[in-house]
């Protein structure tokens, strides 16, 4: 464990020389939160419930899904593909540790600083918004542990689709199709029970929901504590899933990948 | 004991076959067509503990493709390899920890955070007691000259300093075999001295196995007590260096040797 500390440590310090492209890239996402807020509000100006929703809810909902989508959301895909066309992923293999779990802990020492200034940002902005009315603290720590579990599967994700970069040069796109697969179906643009019909179940049975959506209802108080539990549950089940799919799958493409280089 | 046996190790790549110029490049899309490009062409050889090898060969005649499978990173297409007993790549992780690699032309020192960083990752990774991580610090700020640039990121270093720092990471652990692949780019003579010098020492006093490979005789010659040589993906010569001399008269150095080794090779 000491060991993948220290790749936490090494993240970190990573993340810190690159602090300028982590503010603009935040600045970015801030300034889509924002237009998503006033789009909501004159939206809403129109009509006053949207499928259970009204615009006292929503006004927590754009800021909350968007501190759950920041998590991780500069993706590693575009990383570790250009670790493999350089080769530089044989120094990576080289070391006496669990490839995944390395990079887990690299990327969360790099994301926990992005993520601790989004926090304190976006956490200002809907106090100054909301105020404390809404806040309950039994809510507040599922919604914690919640957050944890969809970081989760989001790093389970990202993994396996940073594994289809062994097959493929174009990394660009991987990271791509795996951002707007996750900001569609997640919830983090819309939420999910603002989808059409089918849609609206559908989504139920991907694993997207429990990166924004899930942590979404339970801060705001959509589940009951009941729901709150289950989903939690349900967002473990796709760790597992996700996490055994990406172990099988990563033992495929490190046995066909060539390193290059040399 | 033998530290690395290799039997009929092969590797094969697949290459892409692209017509040159935009429409072989759309033609590509449509219907890709591979090759297969064969890098090894099963080799065998066996070297025990505490034995100095020099491998040496023309450019693409397999050394780096070979190195890369004894450290368990890429699976062989066919064969078998045990170091220290046990296949390298499904246990690449048990591997790991008993070599010390060096990439010439790659670096495992982190690109934008000091060296010193990278020093205090790997002494955690390899669970490095103090003591020891102290003295092999110490030994090798001697020999490298590293405490110039410890607290430089590495994309500030030269080349040569670059090549020394990862010289010293890859030996931080005092591992029991080293695979060596160009380890001495870009470095100058003086410290290329002390540095073959040191590996010398540590073959000799530790039993470490080394598995090297230079375009640069005379270290190898120095530093190995035999020699294989590689071409086209197949063992052309393995035998102590001493031989080679037998073979091909005493007058002649070993670059004249492999020179005329190459040459000779190329036009039967
Ligand atoms: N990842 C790869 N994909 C396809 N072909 C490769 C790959 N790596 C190496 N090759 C090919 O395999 C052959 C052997 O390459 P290798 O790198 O092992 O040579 P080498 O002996 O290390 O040469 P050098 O002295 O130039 O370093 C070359 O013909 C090279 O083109
Ligand atoms: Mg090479």
């Amino acid at each position: 464990m000491k060991k993948y500390l220290a790749y936490l440590r090494c993240g970190f310090l990573d993340g810190c020389a690159y602090r300028q492209y982590f503010i603009t890239g935040m600045l970015a996402n801030f300034i889509q939160a924002v237009v998503l807020f006033f789009v909501w509000k004159s939206i809403f100006h129109y009509q006053e419930v949207i499928s259970g929703y009204t615009w006292e809810i929503m006004k927590q909902y754009v800021f909350v899904s968007f501190l759950c989508n920041s998590i991780f959301s500069m993706g590693f895909e575009m990383d570790a593909a250009e670790r493999i066309i350089k080769g530089d992923i044989i120094l990576d293999l080289l070391k006496p540790v669990s490839y995944r779990t390395m990079l887990f802990f690299r990327m969360l020492g790099t994301a926990g600083m992005e993520f601790a200034v989004t926090f304190v940002l976006v956490g200002g902005i809907y106090l100054c918004i909301n105020g404390v009315q809404y806040l309950d603290f039994f809510r507040t720590v599922l919604f914690l542990i919640a957050l944890l579990m969809g970081m989760g599967i989001k790093f389970c994700l990202q993994y396996l689709f940073s594994l289809l970069c062994f097959y493929t040069d174009n990394a660009y796109g991987v990271s791509k199709a795996r951002e707007t697969l996750t900001n569609f179906f997640s919830g983090a643009l819309v939420p999910l029970a603002m989808f059409p019909g089918i849609l609206r179940e559908a989504v139920n049975f991907l694993p997207f929901r429990g990166i924004v959506y899930t942590p979404c209802c339970i801060f705001i108080g959509f589940f009951s504590i009941r729901e709150c539990i289950f989903n939690i549950f349900l967002q473990f089940i796709w760790i597992l899933v996700l996490g055994g799919l990406g172990t099988l799958l990563g033992k495929k493409a490190f046995s066909v990948i060539s390193m290059y280089g040399g | 004991m033998n530290a690395i046996e290799v039997h009929d190790l092969k590797k094969n790549y697949r290459i892409v076959r692209k017509e040159p110029g935009i429409a072989g490049s759309l033609k590509h899309l449509i219907s890709p067509r591979y090759e297969e490009l064969s890098a090894v062409k099963g080799i065998t050889f066996q070297i025990p503990q505490g034995e100095s090898v020099a491998f040496l060969g023309a450019n693409g005649a397999g050394k780096s493709t070979t190195i890369k499978m004894l450290t368990g990173i890429m699976q062989p297409s066919g064969g078998t390899i045990k170091v220290m007993g046990k296949d390298p790549f499904s246990d690449r992780i048990r591997n790991a920890k008993k070599i010390g690699v060096v990439f010439g032309q790659k670096t495992q020192l982190w690109w934008d955070i000091p060296v010193a960083e990278t020093f205090r990752l790997l002494k955690k990774i390899y669970e490095i007691p103090e003591e020891q991580y102290r003295k092999n610090m110490e030994k090798f700020s001697n020999i490298l000259g590293l405490q110039e640039f410890m607290d430089q990121p590495a994309r500030k270093l030269s080349l040569g300093q670059r090549v020394r720092a990862d010289l010293a990471a890859a030996l931080v652990h005092d591992p029991p075999i080293l695979f060596l692949d160009e380890p001495t780019i870009g470095i100058d003579v003086a410290v290329k001295q002390k540095i073959y010098g040191f590996l010398k020492e540590i073959n000799r006093e530790r039993k470490t196995t080394i598995l090297l490979t230079s375009h640069d005789m005379k270290d190898l010659e120095s530093l190995c007590d035999r020699l294989i040589i590689l071409e086209k993906g197949e063992i052309l010569f393995d035998d102590p260096m001493d031989r080679l001399f037998e073979i091909y008269g005493e007058g002649l150095s070993l670059e004249e040797i492999i020179i005329e080794l190459f040459e000779h090779r190329r036009v039967s």
